[in-house]
């Protein structure tokens, strides 16, 4: 097993806190179009001092203008950068505010609206940085309220690994694939990635506890895999509990790498995905993570935020030992 | 694909991928290629996801072989002496030596660590097979096949010399502690490319030629390998053949230098390779390298469904004997097939097309719902209650050629409005719900188009749902010919496709799939009746070069099935001027007989929007990705 690390992690529950918000270096949140991109800045980012939203440079519309204006009016420093050049930027980004402090790092992540590749990219700069310092990063999420979503396009433009970072590694690739799938209101989306990956063992999380009718929508949009799959592979998650998911799924991949190689579909919340790419930093390069996405080609829609902020901390520290100094 | 399932029986894992080989021997078939397969030539076995390519490479190893029950398993163990390796491959390792490379790096660095790690790999399998022959299982009821006897010096010494020339350091002088420190060099192998990424790019050419471990020939490596256990073994001119599945994953030099190595590498080593069919760049280095006498080509799939019937029904057999079930009673557990009706209707002693038969039935009752069939009928002068003693042979072989055209028709038509004047050119569908005409034990193996991962998946499931009288009604079959659907249309959306129209986006190759399918529903079920409507195609000049690639990678996929001529190549390069049909699971989706019907050129079924227009940008770009 590879045991060049150059940095730990700790993983721990978060709770929503008044005063620990105004303990934040910096807040990032992504600048999109839907509502709740800024929910989470409204509740948690007047307490603290240095403020970024990342704007994507396409699909300006829905709600899109209205969170620019509240963003500057908040005091944000917008920055708007193409996917190929993110993790440059938010490398640099990080590099310039470690240097204004000599203490630990407190950042507070709000991955409500960024993309799955985009939250991928957010942890391999935090990984990158940490060599030299101590991070503790708060990954938050506005979970929404339930609305119908928009026709699906069907359409899977990518669908591979979220990054080269984590597309995985294995020792034995005569080992077989075991896929971990989180599966969310996509149509035969999960189905469709499963016959793809041919894996030998399947478990497929499902999202609840939110609304009744995103439940029942999951459901529906995956009916074929009760089919294929006896009720013991099926594992149900509360979205409001990250840190039980990511147990659970720290709990799968560990038992996975013992004669296989795990592969995490994270469908359904973005906490969810989130959760799937930390299990994959703490078993690092082992488990792959993959993003079965509809691209541009998806319809932007709204999301409303229903009032609720989950999180999950995390504290990213070099090894001693490791180079870092 | 789907260990974990419901019930275990041999057959319950319908991937042969990652089953062992004992487990891949319990369930073994041998189709009519085995016998080719194993012959002392390099062979390559082509055909399409879950033809089966994987299970016959798996059944030519040691392990497989001891294992394999099979009435004719003596006479093929007999055959086989040399040692087959079998060497994986798959999509997500392929994409995690992509990703190993960093983007960073030159092409040729990327290229030598991903050819170190796959090196690395393949000496592990070689040392796997060398593993089952000296150490095999003590279980019992085994049947020996080259085993070799080694003294624990010997195999040590053994593993000193080879640890010496493949530069490993093995701690534990046995041939498992070598296969450890093997899986160990691909951690290191990640490792010196994490580690490169983030060092500076100056110096990278120098850090990267000093790292021996990078410049290994795999090759070479198995030869040192073959020499010293020949020399410690005293096992003379041993013979070893290299199974490599799916030869399209594998790092470009090391398929290089297989495909080179047929030629000319030591007579010691055989290579047998499976691949699809559709490949560009390894056809042509195929054919560059070496004239075609010299190795054997082997399709797996199955362009006539009757080819597949007799190994459809051997397998099938096995399966029920499996379960205890008298493996002769697949008729009755499932019926006849309409589309491919015993020659007799023997229960009720009917004969075909006569009054009171099934098909004369159809016949009847497509003739008062649809009037240009009836037209059809009566410019034939074909008296309905004569059918079945039509001595003209001509007359008679036309009916008998339409009646898998008047079975859809009959079903998916609603009946013309009898007020509308006669030449209906546009028939109405009816919903497909509540029909159950793909069933039946032969329509079971022409939907499965003889694929064994299918077949067996599907047919275990049905056997799972058998009623008290041991029969599995139409209505259960239909469910699960629809699920198997679902599941392979849900997949086709995976497979990106060039766009079709302008610039919208497509559902994968499925877009392309559901605009050919369409227009044969057309032809077939909506258009006035003709008795041979065109249901299969040929890739003519018109079709729009984008469309060339996803053809292709619908053919890999399964959802096309090439039909190729007595002259044709097996593996293409390009699906221009080739014949294709739909997979016949695709075929309820569409309404379409089980029957290869006549081809017409690809470019008539396209949109005009799609046809002849030039490449734009995007569609550029697209191909460039791909």
């Amino acid at each position: 097993m590879i045991k060049n690390m150059s940095y730990s992690i700790s993983i721990k529950p978060w709770l929503f806190n008044k005063q620990s918000a105004s303990k934040y270096d910096v807040i990032v949140a992504a600048l999109g179009y839907e509502k709740r991109a800024r929910f989470i800045s409204e509740k948690i980012g007047l307490y603290i001092n240095r403020k970024i939203a990342s704007a994507f440079p396409t699909r300006k519309v829905l709600s899109y203008f209205d969170n620019e204006a509240w963003f500057r009016n908040s005091g944000y420093k917008i920055e708007e950068v193409p996917d190929c050049e993110f993790k440059k930027w938010w490398v640099s980004e990080l590099d310039s505010i470690i240097k204004t402090t000599d203490k630990e790092l407190n950042l507070c992540v709000d991955i409500s609206s960024f993309t799955r590749f985009r939250t991928a990219v957010l942890i391999e700069g935090i990984l990158e940085v940490s060599k030299q310092k101590v991070i503790n990063a708060d990954f938050v999420y506005a979970p929404a309220e339930f609305s119908i979503p928009s026709e699906d396009p069907g359409v899977m433009e990518i669908c591979g690994p979220v990054t080269d970072k984590f597309a995985g590694w294995t020792d034995y690739p005569d080992y077989p694939v075991n896929a971990i799938i989180g599966i969310g209101y996509e149509p035969e989306k999960a189905v469709g990635v499963i016959e793809f990956l041919e894996p030998n063992k399947v478990w497929i999380l499902v999202p609840s506890g939110e609304d009744k009718n995103y439940d029942e929508r999951v459901r529906k949009a995956n009916r074929d895999l009760w089919d294929m799959f006896p009720p013991k592979q099926f594992i149900s998650y509360e979205v409001s509990n990250p840190y039980e998911y990511f147990m659970i799924l720290e709990g799968l991949v560990f038992g996975s790498l013992k004669n296989g190689r795990p592969i995490l579909v994270p469908f359904g919340p973005k906490m969810f995905a989130l959760c799937c790419l930390l299990v994959a930093c703490v078993h690092s390069p082992y488990p792959g993570v993959w993003r079965v996405s509809s691209g541009d080609a998806e319809e932007p829609c709204q999301r409303i935020a229903n009032g609720k902020i989950v999180g999950i901390r995390t504290k990213f520290s070099p090894v001693v030992g490791s180079g870092a100094s | 694909m789907i260990s974990n399932a419901k019930v275990a029986y041999p057959f319950e894992s319908f991937n042969a991928r990652y089953l062992n080989p004992s487990q891949v021997a319990s369930s073994f078939v041998p189709p009519s290629q085995y016998e080719q397969l194993v012959k002392h030539r390099h062979t390559v076995v082509v055909g399409p996801r879950g033809s089966g390519k994987t299970t016959l490479l798996k059944m030519l190893q040691g392990e497989a072989l001891e294992a394999w029950q099979h009435p004719s398993a003596n006479e093929y163990r007999n055959k086989i002496n040399y040692t087959g390796v079998f060497i994986p491959a798959d999509r997500s390792w392929k994409d995690q030596i992509d990703a190993l490379s960093n983007k960073k790096f030159s092409a040729e660095h990327r290229s030598l660590f991903s050819v170190a790690s796959f090196t690395t790999h393949v000496l592990r399998s070689f040392i796997s097979a060398i593993i089952y022959r000296v150490h095999p299982p003590q279980t019992k009821g085994l049947n020996l096949h080259r085993r070799v006897v080694l003294s624990s010096k010997q195999e040590a010494l053994f593993v000193k010399k080879l640890s010496d020339s493949w530069l490993l350091s093995s701690h534990v002088p046995s041939l498992t502690g070598l296969n450890f420190a093997l899986a160990t060099r691909l951690s290191k192998i990640k490792m010196l490319s994490s580690q490169e990424s983030s060092l500076d790019e100056k110096d990278r050419g120098h850090r990267l030629a000093n790292e021996k471990i990078l410049h290994l020939s795999f090759l070479d490596c198995i030869v040192e390998a073959m020499d010293l256990f020949e020399d410690i073994s005293r096992e003379r001119n041993a013979k070893w053949a290299l199974l490599f599945d799916e030869l399209e994953i594998v790092p470009e030099l090391i398929r290089e230098t297989v495909i080179r190595s047929m030629r000319s590498v030591d007579q010691r080593i055989l290579f047998k390779l499976s691949l699809s069919p559709f490949n560009t760049d390894i056809k042509t280095s195929v054919d560059s390298v070496m004239p075609s006498h010299d190795y054997d080509v082997l399709p797996l799939w199955y362009p006539r469904k009757e080819d597949s019937y007799p190994f459809c029904r051997e397998l099938l057999s096995l399966m029920l004997k499996a379960r205890g079930i008298n493996e002769n009673s697949s008729d009755t557990i499932f019926g006849p097939s309409e589309f491919d009706p015993p020659k007799r209707d023997r229960k009720n002693h009917v004969p075909d097309y006569s009054p009171g038969s099934k098909q004369h039935a159809r016949i009847i009752s497509l003739s008062k719902k649809d009037k240009s069939f009836n037209r059809y009928l009566q410019n034939l002068k074909i008296d309905l209650n004569q059918l079945h003693i039509i001595k003209d042979s001509e007359r008679a072989s036309d009916i008998r050629k339409i009646i898998s055209i008047v079975i859809v028709r009959d079903e998916f038509r609603k009946a013309d409005n009898s007020n509308e004047i006669l030449n209906v050119k546009n028939g109405k569908l009816r919903s497909r719900k509540g029909i159950h005409v793909y069933g039946g034990v032969k329509s079971l193996f022409a939907i499965t188009e003889g694929n064994p991962r299918l077949f067996i998946g599907m047919v275990d499931h049905l056997l799972d749902q058998r009623q008290p009288n041991n029969k599995v009604p139409l209505s259960i079959q239909t469910a699960e010919i629809e699920n198997a659907e679902r599941r392979f249309r849900a997949f086709l959306k995976t497979i990106p496709c060039a766009p079709l129209k302008g610039r919208q986006p497509t559902r994968g190759v499925l877009t392309l799939i559901d605009i050919i399918g369409k227009a044969f529903l057309k032809r077939v079920i909506k258009d006035e009746f003709t008795p041979e409507p065109k249901g299969s195609f040929i890739v003519d000049s018109r079709t729009p070069p984008d469309l060339l690639e996803s053809l292709g990678q619908a053919l890999n996929a399964g959802a096309l099935v090439y039909v190729p001529d007595q002259e044709s190549d097996i593996v293409i390069n390009s699906a221009k001027g080739k014949r294709f049909r739909l997979s016949f699971l695709l075929a309820p989706n569409y309404y379409l007989p089980l029957t290869l019907l006549r081809p017409i050129d690809l470019s008539s079924l396209l949109p005009s929007s799609v046809v002849g227009k030039k490449t734009n940008c995007i569609q550029k770009s697209f191909l460039n990705n791909v």
